[in-house]
């Protein structure tokens, strides 16, 4: 059903706040919820959902661009492809120091045996932390 | 009749209030283009995830047992959320919401159904108090600067109250933003979930790869459907209010040159009176000498 011969495919990156990039691309990689997926043009209709990680999108005619994004969805259709990010942040939007700062605290925390920690809450944010900080790096 | 002082004085007065209206009105100009521009971004987002939730529900075989999903044939408690501002002087936007408010409760009512609110805004919060609607929650603020963030706490305590069984149906009722001159107060069901309509087009792309699973990727999006329409719906509102507001404010500015101008002409007819007076009785002392 898709064609194959297509070289490139239309990739539109929106979040609820803007709408980040509208691009031809040769090649995406996206965090999916339990490990990275690639997304190459000829990509069979797909519907995934996205977890935390670096978002990277490649073509002749572009910049290689990534973001850090904490979750949305994917869709591939006819090499139109869709990512529904619930956030995204580029390099330049991340401050490495105050990052570091989040990733200690939040490992402060966790191994802090205070039994008011919410132990959930902290490890998501330990790993937005660290994220955060290994993508600015 | 005023006399020239006193007339004097108001001129000055409404001035002074003209001034502070316009200065409003320049204030809500700024503001409404960026809440203008926060409508537009949200735009592309909210067209894309509509039509993947459409497609994903119409492809998802066996939609029983989703509870945000769960419909009530005759519901009988239900949950209306009015979206208000937070200060007054926006022309009749609050009032005409709470009007779709009163009409809300009253038609359901008539039905034997409860209607209970929850006031997202200061005003909306005051109504209810004011004509004894029951409030179940409370936010002000809302619509300055409405951020992911907020719609989404606002939405999970929402999806709670209905997936707990509280409530049968929630509805979101706020001015849907048409224009600046226009904003209509709009009722719209939040909960059960209404999967947006597709067209039989797309029915045939419906064959799917689904990671994890068709069903738990569904339950996340109706999820997050929820969260995008309260979102919406306070992004529409934060622009209806900055819209009402700089028509109302230039409406007041209008107004305030008109009564100047009376109140001027009033003055130097006043004035004319006087001076008039004052010749008539030199000359009538210059006669009597």
């Amino acid at each position: 059903m898709n064609n194959a011969m297509n070289e490139e495919m239309n990739v539109e990156l929106v979040s609820p706040a803007k709408s980040l990039a509208k691009v031809k691309a040769t090649k995406l990689s996206v965090p999916g919820r339990d490990g990275y997926i690639g997304i190459l043009p000829g990509h069979a209709a797909l519907v995934t959902e996205l977890g935390l990680g670096e978002l990277t999108v490649e073509g002749p005619s572009i910049q290689p661009t990534s973001f850090l994004v904490y979750g949305g969805y994917l869709e591939v259709v006819n090499d139109q492809v869709i990512v529904l990010l619930d956030a995204a942040e580029s390099k330049a939007d991340i401050d490495l120091a105050r990052a570091e700062k989040a990733l200690k605290r939040a490992t402060e925390r966790l191994t802090s045996k205070d039994p008011s920690v919410d132990i959930i809450r902290a490890q998501l944010a330990q790993a937005r932390a660290h994220a955060r900080v290994r993508f600015a790096k | 009749m005023a006399s020239l002082k006193d007339t004097k004085r108001r001129i000055q007065s409404v001035r002074n209030t003209q001034k502070i209206t316009h200065a409003m009105k320049l204030v809500s100009a700024a503001k409404f283009s960026r809440a203008n521009q926060a409508v537009l971004a949200a735009r592309p987002y909210g067209v894309a995830f509509d039509r993947i939730v459409g497609r994903m529900a119409a492809g998802v075989e066996n939609l029983e047992g989703m509870e945000l999903l769960r419909y009530t044939e005759h519901p009988k408690k239900l949950l209306a959320a009015v979206i208000s501002t937070d200060r007054g002087l926006c022309g009749s936007l609050n009032t005409n919401i709470f009007k779709a408010a009163v009409r809300y409760a009253r038609e359901n009512t008539d039905q034997g159904c409860e209607v209970h609110f929850a006031a997202l805004g200061k005003r909306a919060a005051q109504f209810c108090r004011k004509v004894g609607f029951k409030t179940v929650l409370e936010r002000e603020k809302v619509l300055e600067r409405p951020g992911y963030h907020s719609a989404k706490a606002i939405s999970d305590q929402l999806t709670a109250l209905f997936t707990s069984g509280e409530y049968d149906s929630v509805v979101l009722i706020f001015p849907e933003f048409k224009s600046i001159m226009t904003q209509n107060p709009k009722v719209k069901q939040l909960l059960p979930v209404v999967t947006p309509e597709i067209s039989d087009e797309e029915h045939e792309t419906l064959n799917f790869i689904i990671e994890p699973d068709a069903r738990s990727v569904l339950e996340s999006m109706l999820r997050k459907h929820v969260v995008n329409t309260l979102f919406r719906a306070l992004l529409e509102g934060g622009a209806s209010e900055h819209g009402a507001r700089m028509t109302a404010m230039d409406s007041a500015t209008k107004n305030a040159k008109e009564y100047i101008r009376k109140l001027t002409l009033q003055y130097n007819r006043a004035r004319q009176a006087a001076i008039t007076k004052e010749l008539i009785e030199i000359v009538s002392g210059a006669e009597a000498v």
